[in-house]
């Protein structure tokens, strides 16, 4: 399906829950509200017209004393297309659900999420920290403005 | 000085008492299996719950070689950030610097000049040739067989000598830049590629000689492991994991980026997705690669640009991308986020082992560790890309 398509068929079905970001990139961005964002990812992965049977990616972008976002990369092997879905988070709150049990893969990349960001993912099978040491106690190290012991900023020029 | 003796145990528990007792009972146990094992290939720390000889879960922890590479990039421009691609999988540092230079082009739209893509295609598959050999080299030496790890390393040598006529450097190259490469070709460098080519057909079909139909290798690796291709999809598996469960997807060829739409080559697939496949798979795409070099090496435009102009510190637009390629391994992408400023404002690194990697616990539950060291071989995970 083209971007158009793609476009067409989720705003058919979300609505004013769905905000499509304008750019020129070949494929779809779009916001989807918090609300709908399971109901989302579950038609997406499971609407024959769609078919996003694959999560590429799942990151997380914090945007200082504004909000973080969840930006989620869906690829379809059979229809090859793409498509990114991002949906916005209370700053001092940030919370979701977990769509590990719609995709696999998101599993990691939501314990890597909420380790290196702070993000709950509501309902997550396995909430293990994944990449840092056991002894870790210096915050959220990939949210803006993060600094700990050893932390040395690059000067600015 | 008291020396410690031998004593024999106080109480009434021996075998023959166990026996008549009833106490004797199968147990489940833990097993600690790295993050110092050799056949870990870097440094992957897995917990076993085994019972007797038979893996009945398993827990991978990562994050050893984690040295928060998205973080640098926050605080490098473009520019600088290309060295630190070549860390994150050092096995294949050429295609890395392939997937941030396209990922950067595509958000600045910026034109590569042809000789430039051309060259970009001859190194990266030059660098699936080198990264498929250490696979061979280190799986075949898990699995016992010492000679092709041998032979394995002998041809890498000749592409690292490649490599180091073309750039300079032996295992992080960073000679892909946004907007091209960094220096032209050597004149000796095509009739070296064009004389390695034609050698490593021949080493090719030795290494099937010794591998693909020796008894003691199919017994290791025919059945074992079989990763179903729903399962593959859902885990995020990608390039040859997923091409062994019988399904043909590459980048190259379904969403063709470079030049790599010029080129006549085959996806190698494998029948039902069990080690052997995926070996079969990477062998197959030896003869692929070895094809894409020559068709290139014969195409290469003539020309002396091979890097278009671009300012010093480079400002892309405002927004975001997200791109991908076909590693050796598998999809890498990155996904930028750019506010207009000559730093990302996000980079989220995917890379293909993280996908791969959560692939082991599902194929190997219900075999014996022997099998699983088969199982890690085949999967091909490289650590410092899953840790980042």
């Amino acid at each position: 399906m083209t971007k158009e398509q793609i476009t067409a068929r989720l705003k058919d079905k979300f609505g004013p829950e769905l905000e499509i970001v304008e750019n020129n990139q070949p494929e779809p961005y779009f916001y989807i509200s918090m609300a709908k964002y399971y109901e989302l990812c579950s038609y997406a992965k499971n609407d024959p017209q769609l078919d996003f049977d694959f999560l590429f990616q799942l990151g997380a972008v914090h945007y200082p004393d504004d909000r973080f976002e969840v930006a989620l990369c869906l690829c379809s092997h059979e229809k090859n297309h793409k498509a990114v879905v991002k949906v916005r988070l209370d700053h001092d709150n940030p919370e979701t659900v977990t769509i590990s049990d719609i995709w696999k893969a998101a599993n990691w990349f939501e314990r890597e999420a909420m380790e290196l960001f702070g993000i709950g993912f509501f309902g997550h099978p396995d909430p293990q920290p994944l990449l840092l040491y056991d002894d870790w106690d210096y915050g959220y190290p990939m949210r803006k403005g993060w600094t700990g012991p050893d932390f040395v900023p690059m000067p600015e020029k | 000085m008291d020396r410690p003796r031998f004593r024999p145990h106080a109480g009434k528990i021996t075998v023959d008492n166990m026996i008549e007792n009833k106490d004797l009972r199968e147990e489940e146990f833990l097993i600690n299996m790295g993050p110092q094992h050799p056949s870990t290939h870097g440094v992957l720390r897995l917990i076993l719950k085994m019972e007797g000889e038979f893996i009945r879960d398993l827990t991978p922890y990562v994050g050893y070689l984690h040295r928060s590479i998205e973080k640098i990039a926050e605080n490098r421009t473009y520019n600088q950030f290309m060295p630190f691609t070549d860390r994150i999988d050092y096995c294949a540092s050429m295609p890395s610097n392939l997937a941030w230079a396209t990922a950067v082009e595509k958000l600045a739209a910026i034109e590569v000049p042809e000789r430039a893509e051309y060259l970009r295609v001859i190194m990266v598959e030059l660098n699936r040739i080198a990264s498929h050999l250490i696979w061979l080299g280190t799986m075949s030496l898990d699995l016992g067989a010492v000679t092709p790890f041998l032979y394995a390393f002998r041809e890498r040598e000749w592409i690292l000598d490649l490599f180091e006529m073309t750039c300079g450097q032996r295992l992080t190259y960073h000679y892909i830049r946004i907007g091209g490469v960094a220096r032209d070709i050597p004149v000796e460098f095509e009739k070296s590629c064009r004389a390695f080519i034609k050698d490593f057909r021949r080493r090719v079909d030795d290494y099937e000689a010794i591998l693909t139909e020796n008894p003691i290798f199919l017994g290791r690796t025919k059945d074992i492991g079989i990763l179903p291709l729903d399962l593959a999809k859902d885990l995020g598996a990608s390039g040859p994991t997923i091409r062994g469960s019988n399904y043909g997807w590459d980048i190259r060829k379904v969403e063709p980026y470079s030049v790599y739409d010029r080129f006549d080559f085959q996806i190698p697939i494998g029948a039902n997705g069990d080690v052997w496949d995926r070996y079969m798979v990477r062998i197959e795409e030896f003869r692929q690669s070895c094809k894409i070099i020559e068709q290139a090496l014969d195409g290469l435009p003539e020309g002396d640009t091979v890097r278009s102009k671009l300012p010093t510190v480079l400002r892309p637009p405002a927004g975001e991308v997200f791109s991908r390629i076909e590693a050796p391994r598998g999809e890498m992408g990155y996904y930028i986020v750019s506010n207009g400023d000559k730093k990302p404002f996000r980079v989220k690194i995917r890379t293909a082992s993280y996908g791969n990697l959560q692939c082991l616990r599902p194929t190997s539950i219900g075999l014996k560790i022997a099998d699983l060291v088969a199982i890690f071989g085949s999967l091909d995970v490289i650590l410092p890309e899953v840790d980042r």
